[in-house]
């Protein structure tokens, strides 16, 4: 992979700082400096990020956002028949029935029948608090196992028994022997981080624990070839070429059969065998994980933490290319597993044939959408491939909010700044931040994260999904189906027209006088003490 | 409060919190400021959803002011940071009442929330505050609370009582997923007999509903369990009657609700019977021609009713009693103490039943397929043997599953619900009696 990570210096920037061997890993904010809370614009945000300064950043007022909790539940409900048990008052996880369609409908597009979503809260009370809640956790872990058999139990530590001291890692050392089901615990407790995205290093730290075999079992899993076969020599080379034409893909819960069926439509061409790892897949597959050559996050945010690790444990070289949203990320990481693989001129071949066709359709859509302005808010990976996407179309990107941001953004939000300028960036996930923003950039249309859209439409912004299961979003099929969504949103905007008009705010005047990062301070001086 | 000692699979209620944001969303133009971690407001807002996408509204989800406490403030404490963040919600939100709500951290950690708040008074608006850790109880015990505290800091006492006008409690916004629409339709139905209702909840209200309900001359409490001990804190603190009764479902529920009203504030027969009887010719208007396909078709049901302690009796009364079909089990999901299960035996020993369900206190979504697997005959090897057919399962959106297994059909009534959104339609009362058959047997006729 290029190791000039830094546009401007050339240089590798990015920070990564991780342990495998505690017990539990450190907040993003500590790994990677990743910040929650600034305003400004692309270029200062790098600059920041590099600085390692973004994370000490801090609101003096703050509105309810996700938890690294919340975050932490996805991977565990969609690894195949697993269950789920949150450790803590009965609130914690509480949101988690939608997990039940999400992942019985979008395992079904894969091809996989899962179980409904099975999950337990150990429901701690007052009592508990005071006397601790292990004995609770213990009963519902054999609980558990007895009632389901699951394929792997994930334990979700939240603040309550955190504070209080239980040791779960002791509880499921102790109940090993017990129960048939790996026990996987995940320490997540909200209060922890800021950035919520730190709950996919829980749960992969939690994986890497919890005694999975990510090589395959001979004579479970695959015969080993005799020595003695006559066709010994051909058996090894077959073999050998396979796996080293092997790709493994990381998909998270963002990303949709369709995102997969493309990039493997992509990949295929090119002569690779694809392969899509941790969701939606059994415990016992992910002992296929070493049978590939390379490992490739599709989105990093999400398993960065995992290829790391099978990096050091098994010498498993992994690339982070982008998040294949628009033709331009497309070709990059096409491109990027492609030269990995010494077949640059099969992939070229292929993609300037894709890029022609995508480009004569999108023409059309072009014309219609051209100039129209909009605002893209969620995770960084997505918001500035959507935004390359948006300017590809003749859009005008007026803003960008990322969730949360760190130096693994660099390369792509320089790209960003070459080809669009210095558009003006938030790193937030504030409803008041946004409502501010908002009124002050005017865009036609947003492209937002769950739970952002009913504040742009209270706006009168229509607002499409950031990603989503139902649709495409990766690679030139996405790009094509992504700009049309965006027409046809742009075509009758009569909704969030009505829905703005009717309704009222919850916010003062005064507080559209001011910036909407007035609450944002530095606290860089406050650490260094 | 006292709740069972074990751990729930699928629970279908969240805790204290949880409705305390529910029920603090579904006031007027009110907003909450939660003490606690960041997550608390942000997933408890994606749990209150799931009651047919009972959405943000005014102030909720990432509209809800929260100090967002971390590590340092577990260790020193989180009261400083709620001083700034109350600070900055008057200078960034507009609201007519603030209700300042801890969760499970700041009440571990012992933070004095009540002496910030009451140390920044005055303050430009009615600010109230409440003790709401999640592991103090569930999210109806919450809404219980939050209500009692209203009254106790926000409600005037009157002591010239409006004998005419009334406020209706019990149903808990989001966990019962069709409180807008029954509360419209009770309070229309108490209006025709000339009483004023506050429901405090439904988007009619404004801050008046809440100001004179201590005029109100009677609480009326629509569950058997949820509200009853605000209720009786109200008594002693703003002396109004309360009454305990069940949501009314259909023509003969309603009706005997309406003239247990009208007893109890001493309305005229006069009055109440003519409009009565125009309610219930024109409920059986309606009926009448909806019998055509229900007289060809037979689409009587067994019926299993899974809900929460509020909603499961008056459904399957409503099943039994009002349209004929024979409800065989009954579910309670709700993680009640003795008092609370004895209240609602009292309540089923009430109901006349054609023939008696089966009444059920059981939490956990698997053991309640369990229960019918392992008490009825037609999961056993037999020739001929009775069965739970036609079979229809009024529940969560996670009982379609048991409606799978019992080959019956299925309508979501009780939280969570995620298989179809709630706008304003209800059940209770005489038009939402007709809601209620119109879903039951559209759901029969979806597949034509």
């Amino acid at each position: 992979m290029t190791e000039s990570n830094d546009k401007k210096t050339g240089r590798d920037t990015r920070i990564l700082e991780i342990n495998f061997d505690t017990k539990f890993p450190e907040k993003r904010e500590i790994t990677r400096r990743t910040g929650h809370s600034y305003g400004g614009h692309i270029d200062d945000m790098v600059d920041n990020a590099c600085a390692g300064c973004l994370a000490n950043c801090e609101r003096t007022f703050a509105q309810s956002t996700f938890c690294q909790m919340g975050v932490a539940t996805l991977i565990g409900f969609s690894v195949k028949d697993s269950v789920v048990i949150m450790h803590g008052p009965i609130g914690c996880g509480s949101q988690s029935h939608t997990m039940d369609f999400t992942i019985r409908l979008y395992g079904a597009q894969r091809g996989k029948q899962m179980s409904n979503a099975r999950w337990f809260s150990t429901n701690l009370s007052e009592s508990e608090v005071i006397n601790g809640g292990e004995d609770k956790l213990r009963r519902c872990i054999l609980e558990a196992d007895k009632r389901f058999r699951p394929s792997a139990i994930f334990v979700l530590m939240t603040c309550t028994p955190s504070i209080i001291g239980d040791d779960i890692d002791g509880v499921l050392d102790d109940l090993r022997s017990e129960v048939t089901a790996p026990l996987v615990p995940l320490h997540c407790p909200g209060f922890k981080a800021r950035v919520f995205s730190s709950a996919y290093d829980v749960v992969y730290h939690g994986i890497q624990r919890a005694g999975f075999a990510f090589e395959p079992i001979p004579y479970v899993d695959y015969t080993p070839i005799d020595e003695n076969d006559k066709d010994y020599d051909l058996k090894v080379a077959e073999y050998k070429y396979r796996k080293n034409h092997t790709v493994n893909l990381y998909n998270a819960v963002s990303i949709g059969a369709q995102d997969e069926a493309e990039m493997r439509r992509l990949l295929e061409a090119i002569g690779l065998n694809v392969r899509f790892f941790v969701e939606f897949s059994h415990p016992d597959d992910w002992r296929m994980i070493t049978e590939a050559a390379l490992n490739v996050a599709m989105c990093h945010v999400h398993d960065l933490y995992f290829l790391e690790y099978l990096k050091r444990r098994f010498d498993m070289p992994y690339i982070l290319p982008t998040i294949p949203v628009g033709s331009s990320s497309t070709k990059q990481f096409v491109m990027e597993i492609a030269q990995f693989f010494g077949l640059e001129k099969e992939a070229e071949a292929i993609l300037d044939k894709e890029e022609r066709k995508l480009k004569e359709a999108l023409e059309p859509i072009k014309e219609r959408v051209k100039g129209k302005k909009v605002i893209i808010g969620g995770g960084y990976m997505r918001v500035g491939t959507a935004a390359l996407l948006a300017d590809e179309i003749g859009m005008k990107v007026v803003g960008m909010r990322n969730f949360n941001y760190d130096t693994y953004g660099n390369a792509l939000f320089q790209e960003i700044e070459d080809k669009l300028g210095d558009v003006p960036t938030a790193i937030s996930n504030q409803s008041s931040e946004l409502v501010n923003m908002v009124k002050k950039l005017e865009p036609d249309i947003a492209i937002s994260h769950p739970g952002v859209g009913i504040w742009m439409n209270k706006l009168g912004v229509p607002s499409i999904a950031l990603f989503s299961q139902r649709f495409t979003f990766f690679g030139y099929k996405g790009a094509y189906e992504l700009a049309r969504r965006i027409d046809r949103t742009l075509a009758n905007r009569n909704y969030s027209k009505n829905l703005s008009r009717n309704i009222e705010l919850p916010y003062a005047d005064e507080w559209y006088q001011k910036d909407y990062d007035h609450y944002i301070v530095d606290k860089t001086a406050e650490m260094s003490v | 409060m006292a709740i069972c000692d074990k751990p729930i699979e699928r629970p279908r209620f969240s805790c204290m919190l949880g409705g305390v944001l529910a029920t603090t969303g579904a006031l007027p133009r009110t907003v909450p400021i939660i003490h606690g971690a960041q997550g608390c407001g942000g997933s408890l807002a994606q749990g209150i959803l799931l009651g047919g996408y009972y959405g943000t509204g005014y102030a909720g989800s990432g509209g809800m002011p929260s100090t967002n406490i971390s590590e340092s403030e577990v260790i020193f404490g989180g009261e400083e940071k709620l001083r700034e963040e109350i600070k900055g919600v008057f200078e960034v939100m507009q609201g007519d009442l603030f209700v300042v709500s801890t969760a499970c951290m700041t009440d571990i950690i012992g933070d004095d929330a009540k002496a910030v708040v009451d140390s920044l008074r005055p303050l430009p608006k009615p600010v109230i505050f409440l003790e709401s850790g999640g592991f103090k109880g569930n999210s109806y015990y919450g809404y219980g609370r939050l209500i009692e505290e209203l009254f106790l800091q926000y409600i005037p006492i009157s002591t010239k009582k409006n004998l005419k006008a009334v406020n209706l409690l019990g149903l808990v916004p989001a966990y019962d997923p069709f409180f807008r629409g029954d509360l419209a339709e009770l309070k229309r139905i108490l209006n025709l007999l000339g009483i004023e209702v506050n429901t405090f909840v439904t988007s009619d209200q404004t801050q008046e509903n809440l100001l004179k309900a201590g005029e109100a001359s009677l609480n009326i409490i629509l569950s058997r369990v949820y509200g009853v001990e605000a209720a009786k804190t109200i008594k002693e603190s703003h002396d109004i009657d309360y009454l305990v009764t069940d949501l009314p479902i259909g023509a003969k529920a309603t009706e005997n609700f309406a003239r247990l009203i009208a007893d109890r504030l001493e309305i005229s027969k006069n009055v109440v019977d003519p409009l009565l009887a125009a309610e219930i010719k024109n409920y059986y208007s309606f009926i009448d021609r909806a019998t055509d396909v229900i007289a060809d078709t037979d689409f009587q049901n067994y019926a299993v009713v899974v809900a929460n302690a509020t909603q499961a009796l008056p459904y399957a009364r409503y099943l039994d009693n009002e349209i004929g079909w024979i409800p065989t089990h009954i579910f309670i999901t709700d993680d009640l103490d003795e008092d609370q299960e004895a209240a609602i035996r009292s309540a089923f020993g009430e109901i006349e039943f054609e023939t008696r369900p089966d009444l059920v206190f059981e939490t956990d979504t698997f053991k309640i397929q369990q229960y019918i697997e392992q008490n009825t005959p037609q999961f056993l090897a037999d020739e001929y043997y009775p069965t739970i057919s036609p079979a229809f399962v009024l529940g969560s959106t996670i009982e379609r599953r048991l409606a799978e297994v019992l080959k019956g059909n299925f309508l979501s009534v009780s939280y969570p619900i995620i298989n179809r959104i709630i706008i304003s339609k209800g059940y209770a009362g005489f038009r939402g009696g007709l809601n209620l058959l119109e879903d039951l047997i559209g759901t029969q006729l979806a597949g034509r």
